[in-house]
């Protein structure tokens, strides 16, 4: 079922060296981020949130990327959030990540209406629905109201559509850069550029050195955000492991009512703040609130991961075949009604890989984000394991400047903080998303609670492990 | 996100020295550079064994000879300055906060990190404006940071390799040029000149010259202004720091020769601080600094000061 592709498996290869750049100059930043994507994005908000240290931003689309953050400051202040249409690449961000968004600004700038929460989960699989008669044993619901007995937020996580956060992260930024123009001399560039080559400081101790016309710029610190198929990686030869799952992720936004009074007790959480999850033989498919329609229903993100030529098949046959094709998907313990796909909404299919650098941090330049970790989407972590990383990077560099620290220097030594932060956290919970993978296949309740557990949203939700067990345990 | 500075209790900087998560191994190589980082110290900072050098009662020409062949290596972090490397953001951010609190009464630091100006005078940076000394300067791991932290810095050892090894390192960045000066010279020098500082520090030196006494009267003599600081750091006479240092190091794991440390000379908190109130100083804090070699990390701790200790004392002539 996996296969290994082309030679991108070459572990611990030793990474060579750049050549030294023939032209310098005096322009340099504390840390230069390559790749404005969320992690990246976020981690130039975090850096300058206390207007302290020199941060350089690249981006290709920044122009772009700040110009929609200008339109959407526009919508929000004449109130017409419903109006925009929804985009397919949505997220879900954990409280933990939210913490994380809130710290620098960015979270606030989301109106209530564009992140709704998820305050309950359901996760069932095809055991339960092989058979005609419903399975009770093969369904979990997880109610976070139930676990509110600890002082944690009464949801899970919120969903926020990846659009509308990066257009919160670049007004934070786009704030940043203006209020340098009127006051202290500037903490914070975007360029709208790629990286394209970076060499090395012929003065030594190896600062890189971000080739560009006119002027080449020199960074203590190059943080490579740049995605999953980093050209900063590249550039340095560090090592990525890889292999495709042979699979495509399936994405539509449809417009979903459900019948409330048909399920479970009352007050519980209604549809639109629940998200659905079933493992079908085929590979799990995921339904998260994303917008309430005035109408009372609620549009709902699918990410359908599946076989390739299946997502073929769902990708090019009508819409009324996909809506029919989803109904059968989600028969189960719930009713829900798929009416339609959303106004304007279009179906997307994305290649599923695995991909993980064994090192995160080569001299002066450290990888985040997806450029470190390409993850399953199925436990929805991704833009969670960047923002994690996003947070401890900008701690450590933080702490660090705190004590005159050369940031990258001391051989590497705060970079390689941040790794220990974070390489084994990730490695785990990699691990545990592909064991979800691989285990969707095993009926039964215990299989479903592991698989439960391998998603994200679960466990970062409080007293759910416990009750897992306990439901495991037949109490 | 950023914890305000005060005394040692920076969990977050503590953290920060914990390095590269080095397993077992890792930390017994630590100690060990540590051992033999302190038996340099002894070669090239003092006069222990060759007390009668002429000219300046700290320095000794062939000692001297022997810690240059080693300079090369201060800046390497596995190398012997390694234990160093490790101690040395929680020294600087201590440093950094009694100067912050002592002399400019600074409650809440707000001020950038890193140089804005192109001429790198670092107006806005937290250490702006205050000179400081660094006796026993050696490759430059404390000058270096409290001079990007933006104090006017001047770095002195008696080795001039390691001189050289600070002013080569320096050159990296050009924001540090105007704000760090590294001489060849003794600190008996420098009085003859009559410099004058707002802060003298000498760390890891007091334990190794011959007369500690002179020394620490001829750093204080340096000290300019009313309420301008002496920061010292050294080692406590106690059962413990005996058991660590000549027991541990010397007689059962011979990792430096049997000699190089001589208890009797440690100085306790106590006589050094008379030392310094008997020169018109108030001490004004004292804090223990330790290495917990399970989690490989240094803390700051106002209660224990068994082993090594940093006192800081403040000028104030009557
Ligand atoms: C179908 C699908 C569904 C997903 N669903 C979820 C979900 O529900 N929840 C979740 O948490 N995660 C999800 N993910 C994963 C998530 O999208 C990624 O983990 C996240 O976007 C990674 O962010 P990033 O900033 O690291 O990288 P990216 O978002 O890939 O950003 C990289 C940025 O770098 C820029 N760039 C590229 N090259 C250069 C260069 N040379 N110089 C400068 N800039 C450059 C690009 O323009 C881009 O803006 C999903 C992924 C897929 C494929």
């Amino acid at each position: 079922m996996m296969r290994r592709v082309g030679n991108s498996c070459a572990l611990w290869r030793a990474p060579a060296r750049r050549a030294y750049a023939t032209k310098i100059s005096d322009a340099w930043y504390d840390v230069v981020i390559s790749g404005g994507g969320i992690v990246g994005a976020t981690v130039a908000c975090l850096l300058t949130s206390q207007r302290r240290l020199r941060v350089a931003l690249f981006e290709p689309n920044a122009h772009a990327f700040l110009e929609r953050a200008g339109k959407e400051d526009a919508k929000h202040e004449y109130g017409e959030q419903k109006d925009r249409n929804v985009s397919l690449r949505t997220s879900t961000i954990t409280v933990e990540s939210e913490a994380v968004l809130q710290s620098c600004g960015v979270w606030q700038r989301i109106p209530e209406l564009r992140r709704p929460k998820v305050k309950r989960m359901v996760v069932w699989d095809h055991t339960g629905y092989s058979s005609a008669a419903l399975h009770a044993a093969s369904v979990l619901n997880f109610d976070a109201s139930a676990a509110s007995r600890t002082q944690q937020p009464e949801y899970m996580a919120s969903v926020v559509e990846n659009e509308t956060l990066l257009s919160a992260l670049y007004s934070q930024l786009r704030d940043v850069q203006n209020e340098n123009s009127t006051s202290a001399p500037s903490c914070l560039d975007i360029f709208a550029e790629p990286v394209r080559d970076v060499m090395y400081n012929p003065r030594g101790d190896e600062w890189p050195v971000i080739q560009r016309t006119p002027q080449p710029l020199t960074a203590r610190v190059l943080v490579a955000t740049d995605g999953r198929n980093s050209n900063i990686r590249k550039l340095f030869s560090m090592p990525w492991f890889s292999f495709s799952y042979e699979q495509r992720a399936v994405v539509a936004n449809v417009i979903v009512s459900g019948d409330e009074q048909k399920q479970d007790k009352p007050g519980a959480s209604s549809i639109s703040s629940t998200a659905f999850q079933n493992f079908l033989p085929t590979g799990p498919i995921a339904l998260l609130p994303i917008r309430h329609l005035a109408s009372g229903e609620t549009v709902m993100n699918v990410v359908w991961s599946t076989s390739d030529t299946e997502a073929m098949l769902l990708q090019d046959c009508t819409e009324t075949e996909f809506i029919e094709e989803l109904r059968d998907a989600l028969t189960g313990p719930h009713a829900l009604d798929f009416k339609s796909l959303a106004a304007g909404s279009q179906r997307a299919t994305f290649p599923l890989v695995f991909g993980h650098a064994p090192q995160y941090v080569n001299g002066r330049v450290a990888l985040l984000g997806d450029a470190a970790h390409a993850v399953h989407p199925l436990a929805g972590q991704g833009v969670n394991l960047g923002l994690a990383d996003a947070a401890s990077m900008a701690n450590r560099l933080m702490c660090a400047a705190e004590c005159g620290r050369d940031l990258g220097g001391d051989g590497g030594a705060v970079l390689l903080n941040y790794q220990k932060d974070r390489l084994l956290k990730n490695v785990a919970m990699i691990m545990s998303i592909d064991a979800v993978g691989r285990i969707y296949k095993t009926p039964g309740p215990v299989a479903a609670a592991i698989r439960a557990m391998g998603t994200g949203i679960i466990s970062s939700a409080p007293g759910i492990k416990d009750r897992i067990m306990r439901y495991a345990m037949g109490a | 996100m950023h914890p305000k500075l005060h005394g040692g209790s920076r969990q977050s900087d503590v953290e920060d020295l914990h390095g590269q998560g080095e397993g077992r191994r890792g930390k017994d190589k630590m100690i060990r550079s540590w051992v033999a980082w302190r038996h340099l110290r002894s070669l090239g900072q003092n006069v222990r064994r060759c007390s009668s050098s002429p000219q300046s009662p700290s320095v000794d020409a062939a000692e001297i000879l022997k810690f240059n062949a080693l300079s090369a290596k201060w800046w390497n972090t596995q190398g012997h300055a390694a234990f160093l490397h490790r101690m040395n953001p929680a020294r600087v951010a201590f440093i950094r906060s009694v100067i912050e609190s002592l002399l400019l009464r600074k409650d809440a630091p707000l001020a950038v990190l890193t140089d804005r100006e192109e001429d790198g005078s670092g107006t806005c940076l937290p250490l702006h404006s205050v000179s400081v000394l660094d006796v026993g300067c050696g490759g430059g791991l404390v000058a270096e940071p409290l001079a990007r932290l933006g104090a006017k810095v001047t770095g002195i050892d008696g080795a001039g390799d390691a001189v050289r090894v600070a002013n080569e390192h320096a050159k990296m960045e050009a924001s540090l040029r105007s704000r760090l000066e590294y001489r060849h010279a003794t600190v008996e020098q420098l009085v003859q000149e009559q410099r004058a500082f707002d802060v003298v520090t000498a760390l890891e030196i007091v334990e190794h010259v011959n007369q500690p006494r002179e020394f620490v009267a001829s750093c204080a003599a340096l000290v300019s202004k009313k309420g301008g600081l002496l920061v010292l750091s050294t080692i406590n006479r106690t059962p413990l720091s005996y058991a660590a240092t000549i027991l541990g190091a010397e007689k059962l794991t011979r990792i430096i020769p049997s000699g190089t440390h001589d208890w009797n000379r440690y100085i306790t908190p106590g006589e050094l601080g008379a030392v310094v109130e008997g020169l018109g100083f108030t001490v004004e804090r004292v804090v223990g600094l330790h290495f917990n070699p399970l989690s490989g990390v240094f803390f700051l701790s106002e209660r224990n000061l068994d082993i090594n200790y940093i006192m800081v004392a403040a000028w104030h002539p009557r």
